[in-house]
């Protein structure tokens, strides 16, 4: 029994009871631990003192919260030496603003990071520890840090300022070239091949972390934070549920691969597989595991085979659509062998080559015969041939039969 | 549709509730976050079927949405207050919001951070409690657990986030 419980057993026994009855109990059930007992009355002493205390919820704040827009009315003010300017955009992890530093006179992007994780400082620690080390690979597709701080309760993270557009705006807008889609997924891979390198996974790879620039160029926005926002120790009394509903809470379920969605241990190609479900979209303008439910979309993701690429986009080469696949095979021994490997074939397809996906371990898998070419064209060839000599092998012995029973019955 | 793409839609739905309420057509009603949230429930539920399952784990959605809303303004509320002198803002006369407020926001959420790390199911069952608005009975609907053990857990969670608060 961990130590809060046992204060609060004895708590709850003896809570309701006569002050003298109270003394007598503690003293049995305390024995010689005076810090126990010390713990045990310290709390006994807040439990009349409690009586309406946090009862009622903050309804009035609710009210004339809610009814503001968040991060509205810090623009225009001044945090640490950092002048706000303008929100650009707000998300599960947190309010974005562009903002001046005042001492370097240069714009960052200034990222208030959840509140409510900003005490547990062991998290804090790693996220920075990552974060920074991501930073530090100093990779052009990888957003640069300049700093994070905590003022007064509350942390944020200045960051380069990139002046583009996220993926997932760009995707909203309509179809993108397949070949514009290969440049932006080999810059991805390539940013994931650096983080990988230094043992860095995203966790959360999603177009929403993806910035765009006008020129083409890719920014790969919150390496570190997908951990930072995960909950703490998946055993214990926390339940699944509840985890799922956290992880709704700060983001997008539809890019997790099957591993995340089981809860499995999670290695580098968990982000091979997110990058394959962010490709396929940015093809087809469709996420590739959808559903009703939640359930429903984990199902998708563990279970089923998405639709064709090349059915929705015609126009993209059967070889991106292999690539694609490969990225997002369920059983992460099938998928590329590191980000380096989809980063090649990427680049290949963005230059016109034909990616050398074929030496991969030949497993069969549903949906992958659609993905090679030359195999397509021989099994055609070979259902073809069959349907063919079937006609020939049994049409002549098979028609008389079947027409033998119409002609008794339409004599009888 | 996904809970996780309802929960946006929750926090949307949420502030626009309280905008109509506070518009003035509405002053009459008191503004109640358990209504509220029952209210964006029905709306947004609208035709699917409304198993228990589903609403028990909206709400537990939707207490988290309100702790998330009412802890990043107060945050923000704060920052303005440490802009300084140079960029001293006063709050509207008619908020209702003082600075005094947003602080015991910020203060209990982190003294409920802290209890989370001891014990997360008490942690869940005052964010189900007060930032939820729910009854003992709901939120022991929402965690699985009996009402003995959440009125058992409210009762310990509240001396305990008190002293840590006062002390």
């Amino acid at each position: 029994m961990n130590e809060l419980a046992r204060i609060e057993e004895i708590y709850h026994a003896v809570v309701d009871l006569p002050e003298e009855e109270r003394h007598r109990f503690l003293s049995e059930s305390c024995g010689d631990d005076a810090e126990l007992r010390c713990e045990v009355e310290s709390l006994l002493s807040f439990d009349e003192k409690a009586g309406s205390f946090i009862e009622t919820p903050p309804d009035d704040l609710a009210a004339a919260l809610l009814a503001d827009r968040p991060g509205h009315d810090i623009v225009g003010k001044q945090i640490d030496h950092y002048r706000i300017v303008s929100q650009l955009g707000s998300g599960g992890m947190g309010e974005v603003f562009l903002a001046e530093d005042t001492k370097l006179f240069r714009k960052v992007a200034l990222k208030l990071l959840p509140a409510q994780f900003a005490s547990s400082k062991e998290r804090k620690l790693r996220f920075e520890r990552e974060a920074r080390a991501v930073s530090a690979l100093n990779h052009r597709n990888i957003i640069t840090i300049y700093e994070i701080q905590e003022v007064e309760g509350f942390s944020f993270m200045a960051t380069e300022f990139v002046d583009g557009r996220t993926l997932n705006d760009l995707i909203a807008d309509g179809p993108i070239p397949w070949q514009d889609a290969a440049k932006i997924g080999a810059q991805i891979a390539s940013a994931l091949d650096a983080a990988h390198s230094v043992g860095i996974i995203h966790r959360d790879i999603k177009p929403a972390n993806i910035m765009v620039r006008p020129d083409g160029d890719i920014k790969v926005l919150d390496f570190g934070l997908a951990k930072l926002t995960a909950p703490p120790g998946e055993s214990g009394s926390f339940d699944t549920r509840d985890h799922n509903a956290r992880n709704r809470v700060m983001g997008t379920i539809h890019y997790m691969s099957p591993e995340q969605a089981l809860g499995a241990d999670l290695d580098e190609r968990t982000d091979i597989f997110s990058l394959g479900v962010v490709l396929y979209e940015v093809l087809t303008g469709k996420r590739p595991f959808a559903g009703q439910s939640d359930a429903a979309v984990y199902n998708a993701i563990i279970n089923i085979e998405p639709p064709s690429i090349c059915d929705l986009k015609p126009d993209a080469p059967q070889e991106f659509a292999g690539v694609v696949g490969l990225a997002m095979a369920k059983d992460p021994d099938h998928r590329f062998r590191s980000a380096a490997e989809l980063h090649d074939a990427l680049r290949g397809l963005a230059s016109g080559k034909r990616p050398e996906i074929a030496r991969r371990p030949a497993v069969p898998r549903p949906g992958m015969w659609r993905s090679l070419p030359g195999l397509t064209l021989a099994a055609l060839i070979a259902i073809l041939i069959l349907v063919i000599a079937s006609l020939f092998i049994f049409l002549p012995t098979e028609a008389p039969r079947k027409l033998r029973p119409q002609a008794s019955n339409s004599t009888s | 549709m996904a809970l996780e793409e309802l929960m946006p839609l929750v926090y949307d739905e949420l502030r626009v509730m309280a905008k109509r309420y506070l518009s003035g057509q509405n002053r009459a009603h008191t503004f109640q976050t358990t209504e509220l949230i029952h209210e964006a429930y029905l709306k947004l539920a609208g035709g699917e079927k409304k198993d228990w399952e589903n609403r028990a784990h909206f709400f537990g959605v939707a207490a988290l949405a309100m702790r998330h809303i009412l802890v990043n303004y107060a945050v923000s509320k704060r920052s303005q207050k440490r802009g300084g002198d140079r960029h001293r803002v006063t709050l509207d006369d008619d908020s209702v919001v003082s600075i005094e407020r947003t602080d015991e926001i910020v203060a209990l959420n982190e003294a409920l951070t802290n209890l989370e790390t001891l014990d997360q199911r008490k942690g869940r069952v005052v964010e189900l409690r007060y930032f939820g608005g729910m009854s003992i009975d709901e939120t022991a609907s929402v965690l699985k657990v009996s009402p003995q053990t959440v009125q058992r857990d409210w009762r310990f969670a509240k001396s305990w986030l008190m002293r840590e608060l006062t002390c």
